[in-house]
């Protein structure tokens, strides 16, 4: 088979009915993230990897489902960029600048339409270059092998901490915390069980104190304190969804709760359907370039997300005035500030796939979900994608005659998220007025709605469902809001944890060789090319870095915070200090070799030497945090801005306090432990309706209503075990809601088999 | 009439209910079935033929979860402390659950005695490398195996290769077998080893294609206890075979007692399917009865030794006999192994 074959048979695949289903389900799924504020597509896709493994979905279906929702969410976040004038996700913040001027002069349709199609244009050039780098890279890529994957790994590291911000250091540091988290658990060489604090004796004290007060233990059969079951929780290792809800569903929401404002006005759609598409033609070379800029920003691992569509508004402007042209309406409800960022942000999708498909590098957020994705059906991405001989029949669809390969499954993503735009734009187009009635439903309302199902789904994704999935999504959820508050990069943290296992494996894996003598020329001449490749990146970033902080410092914007200011962002750097101490001293206490490698390689060593190179940054940090009041980046802090703003226009900040957003969701759990799921769900949902919602009392309880019968049927629809323990702690062994959630549970009650 | 009619429907109805009632494990729930690998291996290979299978039998869904990590350990102690015996869980062993067992690995919190065993699968393996090496004759080639670690099933490759006197460099630290298949298929490592139904279905393609080498099988064990030809692939020597014509005299070392005990062990019972201590009575009945059912169905024998190999499948009494072969190591054998781990690999255990 040759590669001309594998694209045919890959669009083969696609056009079986099955398939197209599949595409449409996940684009509809993908339109409803756009539109929702507080759930994402990253957030979404851990979602959706709690649906693929909990009903044994096919590769196929799996893929076409995650691929369609990647597709439109660039496309249908627009909405609420333009009506409500808030960024439906990270990749539209520039739309908003025109985009809702346009809205309020009563042209929301022309804003629309030129997005869309510049969105499907974007998307389309995005797939074709895509496939054209597939096409080309099929010959090469089987000489990177692991030691130059090895390489490459910490090559997307260096590259994540160097793009990822203004700040080198804050971006490093977020990627080191999300190799820290990912190398949490047992090792792949002898099982070895890392960071979870087993190796204190005291935390195992504790928990048995512990335990006295909470006699009958979350766990059915060991009455061990929490913390030791914990610990037995997260020896497993935790899983890509559960990291991808904590940092960027908890934070977005916890931010959400804390909003006090009104509903937006008005969501009208106005005129200008066929005035916008003209639009498009008129500036078709603007869509153009802005696609490419797109592709490029995509392919550059690290740089992703939520700068593509700066970049795009700020080359719009610059052709535009390159032209000679009026720039004096950017911002006021100038068309082509909504064209040049949405050609952009479909098109780096398509950009963003080829590292991640090539050489298992995720660009982005999305990306690192999308591998994880791909991981669950035990694909590698690198050469095993490229391989055209053997048949991967788990593949196919039942019935089917295509000859599935591993290239075939490359080229059947890029067709994916061809059709993903097509389809995206047409639904977006064909039902945006409902759309734009939905972006009216105000968020406290929805809110509960969320959470129920982003705790339904940490608690069904983690290897042995239990309570203490909710606590590790409360602690890394705060630390998500925590990474949010302080702008560090979220998408480094989780680009960090999505590496760290091929990281160490590659590790493990090419040191074995080296030791052995087992390596060939090709494999040393490439780990070289990518060694000098790295040095080059870190010496250029941090150059760049340096002239640009210089500049901004010249430039007298800069802030001196007091030491009341700093106290927060002091103590959030104490304990990265200490997670980075534990990184590094903590394998020493294991009692292996570490600095011994060949047949001795074990699993201290790779958390060791992280703990070599993240340890000392973290110390400069607190250093730099605690002795320079005048450094801006790595002292930003939302909430310090966020006061000093209001000061200066003399009102309050009008939000409700971030501990207080926080609190509800720590209630949630701890209503959780006591009384149980199913009716801490239904307690919670009724606080945070009637406190928080505008509607009237009996709406609140209605939909509180609706939210216990959410959890109730997707535990129907899953696997009906919800813990129950907390109930049958408080009321011994009489199980009172037993029978009546058996009977609630009897599959025919909603026509499950 | 009409009355007899009339008490002929009450009683079947009645007996219906009180059928599904005290009969159906996890009160007709969905079981879930607990595999400690990954998806690609042959465990996940074996479980995914076997619950639509038994799905139907029972009339309810049975649900494979992958539980991979630290050997398998992880999902087998998962399996003993956490798991409830309402028949809602089950649990598929591997031959590399069991080892970690016989050779008293600290990772090991499981009881094999305290679980209730309802089927046994035995399985064989087939050994492959590249058509360049087996062109050079393998006794000059200097190859390397992709492992995932000398405690796990790959004691018995390990040791065999040893015994063949073949000059293998073990790689450690995969995650399963599937692992190991993809490194040599990307051309990392040069000698390999499948269990039947992974080979059958992975790699035997690529024999086909000419792009790998069959070497030999690992045989099968009789009813006698001798090792025949592994009847799924009859026109393969076996590992025994082989050596016998290369050093007749390894036959009567310790390191080849130690090897068949192991390769018993691993390979008589490889794949096997329990439910906890404290299940019911009922449940294991009616879960065993679920697996021999499906035995009987129409085309069954065919299916299963294309997919999994032709292998006799122990069922109820046959599968404790299957146990107690696999929980047999002699303390010579176990001494040997525990000996030569430490020589070899520096694993003390």
């Amino acid at each position: 088979m040759d590669v001309l074959q594998s694209l045919l048979s890959a669009f083969a695949l696609i056009l079986q009915p099955g398939v197209l289903m599949y595409v449409f389900f996940g684009v509809l799924m993908g339109i409803a993230l756009g539109i929702l504020p507080g759930l994402g597509g990253i957030a979404g896709m851990s979602i959706l990897i709690v649906v693929l493994t909990q009903f044994q979905a096919e590769p196929v279906a799996g893929i076409a489902m995650a691929i369609g929702m990647i597709a439109v969410v660039p496309t249908s976040d627009t909405f609420a960029s333009v009506l409500l004038g808030i960024p439906g996700s990270s990749a539209s913040q520039a739309t908003v600048l025109d985009g809702f001027p346009l809205a309020k002069q009563g042209k929301a349709a022309q804003a629309l339409s030129s997005a869309f199609v510049s969105s499907l244009f974007g998307g389309v050039l995005g797939v074709i270059v895509l496939t054209v780098i597939l096409a080309f890279a099929a010959s090469i890529i089987i000489y990177i092998r692991t030691p130059a994957q090895f390489m490459l790994a910490v090559f997307g590291i260096a590259l994540i901490g160097i793009l990822s911000g203004r700040s080198l250091l804050k971006g490093f540091l977020a990627a080191g915390m999300g190799l820290f988290v990912g190398l949490m658990g047992s090792g792949s060489l002898d099982g070895f069980v890392r960071f979870t604090g087993k190796e204190y004796d005291w935390l195992v004290g504790l928990s048995d104190w512990t335990a006295q007060f909470f006699p009958h233990s979350l766990s059915a059969k060991n009455p061990n304190g929490f913390i030791e079951e914990w610990q037995k929780y997260l020896r497993s290792g935790l899983g890509v969804a559960m990291i991808g809800l904590s940092m960027f569903a908890i934070p977005e929401i916890v931010d959400l709760l804390r909003q006090n404002r009104s509903i937006a006005g008005e969501a009208k759609l106005g005129y200008g359907w066929r005035q916008g598409f003209l639009d498009w033609w008129n500036n078709k070379l603007i869509s153009l370039w802005n696609a490419f800029v797109g592709v490029l920003v995509g392919i550059v691992p690290g740089l992703g997300g939520s700068v593509v569509d700066w970049i795009a508004y700020g080359q719009t402007k610059a052709i535009v005035a390159a032209r000679g042209e009026d720039v004096t309406g950017f911002g006021k409800g100038d068309i082509r500030g909504v064209i040049g960022p949405e050609s952009a942000n479909n098109a780096k999708e398509g950009g963003g796939l080829v590292p991640t498909l090539l050489l298992g590098l995720p660009g982005s957020g999305s990306m690192a979900v999308f591998l994880g994705i791909l991981s669950i059906f035990s694909i590698e991405a690198g050469p095993p994608m490229f391989d055209m001989i053997k048949p991967l029949d788990e593949f196919n669809l039942p019935g089917s005659t295509i000859v599935v390969t591993g290239m075939v499954v490359t080229f059947f993503i890029a067709w994916t998220l061809m059709l993903g735009n097509v389809m995206g734009t047409a639904l977006c187009f064909g039902l945006s007025a409902p759309i734009a009635r939905l972006t009216k439903i105000p968020f406290p309302t929805l809110a509960p709605f969320l959470l129920v199902i982003i705790f339904f789904a940490v608690f069904k994704v983690s290897k042995s469902a239990s309570f203490y999935s909710f606590l590790t999504l409360l602690t890394l959820g705060g630390l998500g809001v925590l990474l949010r508050r302080f702008k560090w990069s979220r998408p480094a943290f989780l680009i960090g944890f999505v590496l760290a296992a091929p990281m160490e494996t590659k590790f493990n894996w090419a040191s074995q060789r080296i030791a052995r003598g087992n390596m060939e020329t090709i494999d040393w001449i490439l780990m070289s090319v990518i060694m000098v490749l790295i040095a080059l990146v870190i010496v250029y970033g941090v150059i760049v870095n340096r002239s640009e902080n210089r500049l901004h410092r010249e430039s007298g914007l800069t802030i001196t915070r007091t030491w009341r200011e700093r106290l927060p962002i002091v103590a959030f750097m104490v304990v990265v200090v200490l997670i980075f101490a534990y990184m590094l001293f903590g394998p020493v206490t294991w009692g292996k070799k570490l600095y011994d490698f060949g047949s001795n390689i074990n699993d201290a060593q790779m958390p060791h030497f992280l703990g070599l190179v993240f340890f000392p940054l973290a110390l400069l940090g607190l250093f730099r945090v605690l002795f320079n009041p005048r450094e801006q980046e790595l002292l930003e802090d939302e909430e310090a801005d966020a006061r000093a703003l209001s000061a200066a226009h003399g009102q309050p900040d009008g939000r409700r306090s971030l501990l207080l957003a926080v609190g509800w969701i720590a209630g949630y759990v701890v209503t959780i432990a006591v009384l149980g799921h199913l009716i801490a769900t239904a307690v919670f949902c009724t606080a945070l309706l009637v406190s928080y919602s505008p509607l009237k009392l009996w709406w609140n309880l209605m939909l509180a209503g609706a939210c216990v019968l959410l959890l109730i049927v997707l535990a129907d629809l899953v696997n009906p075990s919800l813990t129950l323990g907390g109930v049958k702690r408080l009321f011994g062994e009489v199980e009172l809601l037993d029978p009546v959630l058996k009977y609630l549970k009897k599959p025919q009650m909603f026509g499950v088999p | 009439m009409k009355k007899l009619f009339t008490a002929a429907i009450a009683a079947l109805s009645f007996g219906a209910v009180a059928g599904t009632a005290a009969a159906a494990p996890c009160d007709g729930d969905d079981i879930t079935w607990i595999i400690p690998f990954s998806e690609g291996g042959g465990s996940g290979k074996w479980a995914r033929f076997w619950a639509p299978l038994v799905s139907e039998q029972l009339g309810q869904n049975v649900i494979v979860e992958y539980m991979p990590g630290a050997g398998s350990t992880l999902g087998a102690n998962y399996f003993q402390n956490e798991v409830e015996g309402d028949g809602c869980t089950i649990f598929g062993s591997s031959g590399s659950t069991q080892f970690p067992y016989l050779l008293g690995d600290d990772r090991v919190e499981y009881e094999y005695r305290d679980w209730q065993v309802m089927i046994a699968t035995p399985t064989g393996g087939v050994v492959y490398t590249t058509p360049e090496i087996a062109a050079g004759g393998l006794g000059n080639a200097s190859m390397s195996y992709g492992s995932q670690g000398a405690t796990s099933l790959d004691l018995v490759p390990l040791l065999a290769f040893e015994l063949l006197g073949y000059n293998v460099e073990p790689i450690f630290g995969l995650k399963g077998r599937s692992a190991g298949r993809a490194a040599f298929l990307a051309g990392e490592t040069t000698i390999d080893y499948q269990t039947s139904s992974a080979y059958l279905s992975n790699i035997a393609p690529v024999v086909e294609a000419g792009e790998a080498v069959a070497l030999m099988s690992w045989g099968a064990v009789d009813a006698n206890g001798d090792i025949v030809r592994d009847p799924t692939f009859p026109d393969l020597p076996h590992f025994t075979e082989v050596l016998a014509a290369a050093n007749p005299a390894a036959l009567d070392s310790a390191a080849y007692a130690a090897w068949k005990a192991f390769f018993t062990a691993g390979f008589a019972a490889q794949k096997m399917v329990f439910l906890p201590g404290d299940a019911s009575a009922d449940d294991v009945a009616t879960i065993t009865a679920a697996f021999q059912a499906a035995t009987q169905i129409d085309g069954f024998g065919e299916a299963s030794a294309k997919r999994l190999g032709v292998y006799p499948q122990g069922i109820g009494d046959g599968a404790a006999v299957l146990l107690e072969k696999a929980l047999d190591v002699d303390d010579t054998s176990l001494a040997f192994v525990k000996g030569w781990l430490k020589d070899a690999y520096g694993v003390e255990l």
